[in-house]
């Protein structure tokens, strides 16, 4: 236990000297201004939706009746963001699913490649510490810096959204998401960095996998983290559809898909072989 | 079977980096006190280290330090202590964090390791730099801290890459005397250098290397002995040493001559024969003679008869 505890706080060493973990936590904050924007421009907070003449909807609409250039009638539909909608989206979209993606892409990814690229990592390989708990002791310090720069944030846009009365289930419904969330993507991106040119492989995955990827077919989707926080969110809100997954499903598959990766890193780490020359 | 003496053992160990031969076939035994790892450069010095250290994996053959397999072993790290060549130190960091942080890592608590930690970082000499950051020291004194954080859990096995390389004299002349005190202590001392003079005033042991291949394995005298052939070479230095050149070849004990910077040098089967003629011929004519003197049978021209002479 007092190596494990030694190693890890070696770990943080490492993770609090890369210069990317200051950067993500000074970019985290942008979602902060985002909110505060809304608090002062609130008419800004809301989404405009064309309805078409065979939607039910359409002949109860007060507005004015439009057509498209092509002569097809429409009329505008306005629908406010109550302030549970900006939280869940803001700390989704904003911080989880782009700010700590690739932040934490970075991160994970230079995790290893780093210090061996420093030689650093063959000072605690000659300690007399398995490298399986190297291994978990690195995991666990990306997971516990992931959050300690996602918390703050968080609590920052909670406050500013619901004030004094906010309803705390959300925050800690969201701080649960937030953690499987980080520990699905530092199990990824730890694997990743493992491998020479782990950074490039990893900001590949990060944009055209779980960025991009994900918005071409629903099909592609479940195979991406992304699309199982997002279902998480958009269920917490009540506004899950059809493709999306429910929440404890969902939270079922990132737990799964952390634990695979943990399992199959140590199994790589521990066999593979560094070169520190 | 490993001699009772014995720390470090490899048998028939290979490593090959792709193509490349990192080291071939080394078979050894590496008893208490200091040995000397010679070679020149990409002889396999530093993988040799790697691999009994543990950081690197044989492609064939073993290695065992203190009867545990380098590699897949632990326990045996609490007794290792590694200076790397390579600059592996957190640049933001002091001197005391970082050597106090992997000295907890062999299991001491915080207060212990801070402790050991000041105890190596003074016996390196590094007293007064010692809550400067890294990033922030010469070369030689971060050279010191790497040693610093190799003993400060007082191993019984070091394994020193260039060691001395970028210290200034004083630091060096310490750190000879403190490596002799842990061998004195019990120690097993492996130790890599290019400085052969160096070498030599630390260990009477030492293994050389060349182009992967073990060539020689031993103590250095009885190296020498078996390379009586050196005994043979006399340097003569001085002015109009061409013609005592031709004049030298007409007798049939002298098998060579090398023409030098500063004089030649003579190979000769007859070393006492030559030494009786010497006069005469300087008597003879006038070569304006410096120095004559038997090549002198260190470290290096030892190296230098092992490895033919090719490097």
């Amino acid at each position: 236990m007092k190596g494990f505890l030694s190693t890890l706080r070696w770990n943080f060493f490492h993770l609090f000297q890369n210069r990317y973990t200051m950067l993500f936590v000074a970019i985290s904050f942008l979602p902060v201004l985002v909110c505060i924007f809304f608090q002062i421009y609130p008419e800004m907070a809301q989404n405009t939706y064309r309805v078409y003449p065979d939607q039910q909807e359409y002949e109860f609409l007060q507005s004015p009746e439009q057509t498209t250039p092509s002569g097809i009638p429409y009329k505008l539909k306005t629908i406010k963001l109550n302030q549970q909608e900006i939280f869940s989206i803001l700390s989704y979209r904003f911080l989880l699913g782009f700010i700590l993606l690739f932040g934490l892409c970075c991160l994970g990814s230079k995790a290893i490649g780093e210090e061996v690229e420093l030689g650093t990592l063959q000072m605690l390989f000659l300690r007399p510490i398995n490298r399986k708990t190297i291994y978990i002791s690195k995991g666990i310090a990306l997971t516990l810096t992931g959050l300690a720069i996602a918390l703050l944030p968080l609590l920052s846009m909670f406050f500013l959204i619901f004030r004094s009365h906010g309803d705390f289930l959300i925050f800690f419904q969201m701080i649960f998401i937030y953690i499987l969330g980080i520990l699905s993507y530092s199990s990824v991106f730890l694997f990743i960095g493992m491998f020479k040119g782990g950074l490039y492989l990893a900001l590949l995955y990060a944009f055209f996998w779980e960025f991009m990827i994900v918005a071409v077919t629903e099909r592609a989707r479940k195979f991406a983290i992304s699309h199982y926080l997002e279902s998480m969110v958009f269920d917490l809100i009540g506004q899950r559809t059809g493709y999306m997954s429910s929440f404890w499903d969902a939270a079922f598959v990132l737990v799964c898909v952390s634990f695979v990766m943990v399992v199959f890193g140590i199994a790589c780490f521990d066999k593979k072989e560094f070169s520190f020359s | 079977m490993m001699t009772e003496q014995a720390v470090i053992v490899t048998k028939n160990l290979s490593k090959w980096y792709g193509d490349v031969r990192g080291i071939l076939g080394v078979s050894l035994e590496i008893p208490k006190g200091i040995t000397g790892l010679v070679g020149s450069n990409a002889a396999g010095k530093t993988t040799l280290l790697h691999l009994i250290s543990g950081l690197l994996k044989p492609s064939q053959g073993e290695v065992q330090v203190l009867g545990e397999s380098a590699f897949d072993g632990t326990h045996f790290r609490r007794q290792l202590g590694l200076c790397p060549q390579k600059e592996a130190l957190y640049q933001h960091t002091t001197v005391l964090e970082f050597v106090s942080i992997l000295t907890e890592l062999h299991g001491f608590s915080p207060k212990e390791a801070k402790k050991k930690a000041q105890e190596a970082i003074e016996k390196v000499r590094l007293s007064h730099k010692i809550h400067q950051k890294i990033e922030t020291l010469s070369k030689g004194m971060r050279q010191c801290v790497k040693l610093a954080q190799a003993i400060a859990h007082k191993p019984g096995i070091l394994l020193l890459d260039e060691v001395l390389t970028g210290c200034d004299p004083l630091v060096k002349h310490h750190l000879k005397a403190l490596f002799h005190e842990m061998a004195q202590e019990g120690a097993t001392i492996l130790i890599t250098s290019h400085n052969l003079k160096e070498l030599e005033e630390l260990t009477d042991k030492i293994v050389v290397l060349d182009r992967g291949k073990m060539i020689a394995h031993g103590k250095i005298s009885e190296l020498q002995k078996q390379s009586k052939k050196q005994k043979n070479q006399i340097s003569i230095e001085g002015e109009n040493l061409r013609s005592l050149a031709c004049d030298l070849l007409s007798y049939n004990d002298i098998t060579g001559i090398e023409i030098q910077e500063k004089g030649i040098l003579v190979h000769t089967q007859d070393f006492e024969a030559f030494s009786l003629r010497l006069p005469g011929l300087f008597s003879e004519k006038d070569y304006k003679i410096k120095k004559i003197m038997p090549v002198t049978q260190n470290l290096e021209s030892l190296f230098r008869f092992l490895v033919g002479g090719e490097h």
